[in-house]
């Protein structure tokens, strides 16, 4: 069975053309298994993840590439509930998530 | 909004919100065989989709409005997964979107264009919505 989700690259484009990831503090909210984490992670000085689905987090950390295992960090967590620092990010990301 | 309200907490002033949205309510369904590429229909939304996208799009119009973000930048794009069989197509909506009906007559039509062994694939186009916020 194979499967590929956006091997055109149209996501990652769209959202290098929207945000410059360069260097930055990131938030994601609804990471899922990590798919999008991957498309921008390698520019920015850290990421944390959070998703509130435990089996999709032990996806994402199983698949975490060696090069981003200082940058990323996976956690379970809802966005509504969970405690975040305050004025911490430079972005949040949140694909189908709010 | 709770969500959003959390998310400005979270964002350092001048930072920015990139929210990425599905409109599953126009997934195109093609199949490509023999070098081209046929469209056979759009699959059906549920209500619970429809309703997301309403909310969703409901909520970040109310943090326009209490000028918690600024909308900077929108824009939409096609989202393509690529399926190498129809049951691989089928085993993927069996195991991640439940609910997701696929009617009878397109699904017979995706068979007898892309039967088993046949080089091929199932397209199912998404359009998303790309939009960039600015915390004051």
């Amino acid at each position: 069975m194979a499967i590929a989700h956006d091997p055109e690259e149209a996501e990652t484009r769209v959202i290098h053309d929207l945000i410059d990831f360069s260097s930055t503090d990131v938030l994601e909210v609804g990471c899922g298994n990590g798919r999008l984490t991957w498309r921008y992670a390698d520019r920015t000085r850290a990421v944390l993840a959070l998703d509130p689905d435990a089996d999709a987090i032990e996806q994402a950390r199983a698949s975490l590439p060696e090069p981003l295992r200082h940058t990323v960090t996976f956690q379970v967590a809802d966005i509504t509930s969970v405690e975040v620092p305050p004025a911490a990010f430079d972005v949040v990301v949140c694909s189908y998530s709010l | 909004m709770n969500a959003l309200r959390r998310i400005w907490a979270a964002l350092r002033p001048g930072g920015l919100l990139l929210n990425l949205l599905p409109d599953t309510s126009h997934r195109a369904v093609e199949v490509s065989v023999g070098g081209a590429i046929l469209r056979l229909g759009h699959l059906d939304a549920t209500p619970r989709d429809i309703q997301d996208v309403h909310v969703t799009f409901a909520a970040l119009q109310a943090a326009l409005d209490a000028r918690l973000f600024v909308l900077e930048r929108e824009t939409r794009f096609m989202f393509v997964d690529h399926f190498d069989t129809v049951e691989s197509w089928l085993t993927y909506v069996a195991e991640h979107e439940q609910g997701v009906s696929i009617q009878a007559s397109l699904l017979a039509r995706a068979r007898e264009l892309l039967p088993p062994l046949t080089a091929g694939e199932v397209r199912i186009s998404c359009e998303f919505y790309a939009a960039r916020l600015w915390r004051p």
